[in-house]
């Protein structure tokens, strides 16, 4: 069946450029593949949470050109 | 001493030429002394772009090859007594200059000039490295699509590395009904992305093509474009100016809203 909702729920094709632009950059800025990066994340996230008390979904990994921030969103108790 | 600022992209096609001709102008008028450099050799068109490629003598290849003396190659400017071109060498390959030439020939007009403006040409080849080895600041130039955000990020990575001391972003060729659509992205989502400075945003105006036709510059016409590249030029002399709305009926009313504001 044709769902006539379809085309109105599209995504804005800005959030894909944005989308896919995140995951390019990083990939550039460190030059390694995206699936090499997710690794490197998991790793970093292993490494932290076995210090600080951290879930996956407030661990953010954020590489600039000359920074990598390592982010812990929400609150840590 | 004059400020040596190198105008680059990696990709190519954004804009640069017509943005460095449009600064170079802008900062002229505003009574500085301006030399404008194209440093892309075998493909120069900075020339074409100023409306000047009649007058070309001499080129760069000829001061640093020695046959002639710098400021014989200088071509001075239909309008501004105090803006010169240094056209390239259209005959010539990249390889012809080196980067420490270009240090050396930028640190010379250094003592004559306000500012020293290069064009550099797409590419991080030599050509790249060339035109960004004398400067003291660097900006940027991208338009909102993926492949220009990305190569804009590797040249700011290559500046970084380069130790560039300023590094500034200018957004070119805007829409904004399609920003408002959800199908562009915004001035500030670039500048997000990019997380540099940003110096400047001009509209898609299709005045700037009229005004490429004819040789000429829009740097101060009455055009929403020709205000934001004054603006630029103000924001490189060190002032703060707010930034325009690039909406064009909207951007009139602003310009308006702020004379009034001013009086």
């Amino acid at each position: 069946m044709i769902n006539v909702f379809e085309p109105t729920q599209k995504k804005s094709s800005v959030s894909i450029a944005k989308n896919r632009l995140k995951v390019l950059l990083i990939s550039d800025r460190v030059n390694c593949t995206p699936d090499t990066f997710e690794k490197l994340r998991e790793e970093l996230y292993l490494t932290v949470s076995k210090y600080i008390e951290v879930a996956p979904e407030v661990f953010d990994v954020e590489i600039t050109q000359s920074n990598i921030f390592i982010k812990l969103t929400g609150e840590c108790n | 001493m004059g400020e040596i600022i190198v105008v680059t992209s990696g990709k190519g096609g954004v804009g640069k030429t017509t943005t460095t001709a449009n600064i170079g102008v802008g900062l002229a008028s505003l009574g500085k002394r301006v030399v404008v450099i194209d440093t892309d050799l075998g493909l120069r068109n900075l020339d074409v772009v100023m409306g000047l490629e009649n007058r070309i003598v001499y080129n760069l290849v000829d001061i640093i090859e020695g046959n002639c003396r710098l400021k014989q190659a200088l071509i001075k400017d239909k309008r501004y007594d105090d803006l010169f071109l240094l056209p390239s060498a259209q005959t010539k390959d990249k390889t012809s200059v080196s980067p420490e030439q270009m240090r050396k020939l930028t640190s010379e007009l250094r003592d004559d000039f306000d500012y020293i403006i290069l064009d550099c040409p797409a590419g991080i080849e030599q050509g790249f490295q060339n035109a960004i080895a004398g400067a003291d600041r660097a900006l940027v130039v991208t338009t909102p699509e993926v492949s220009a955000i990305r190569d804009a990020d590797r040249i700011i990575g290559l500046l970084e590395e380069h130790k560039m001391k300023k590094i500034e972003l200018i957004i070119n060729r805007i829409r904004t009904d399609m920003v408002k659509r959800g199908d562009m992205m915004s001035v500030e989502d670039v500048a997000e992305i990019l997380s540099v400075p940003l110096i400047g945003a001009i509209p898609d105006d299709e005045q700037v093509v009229i005004c490429t036709n004819q040789g000429e510059a829009i740097t101060g016409q009455e055009s929403v474009s020709g205000q934001a590249y004054s603006n630029i030029c103000r924001r490189i002399l060190g002032e703060e100016v707010p930034f325009l709305s690039l909406d064009q009926n909207k951007g009139l009313l602003s310009i308006f809203s702020n004379l009034f504001r001013k009086s």
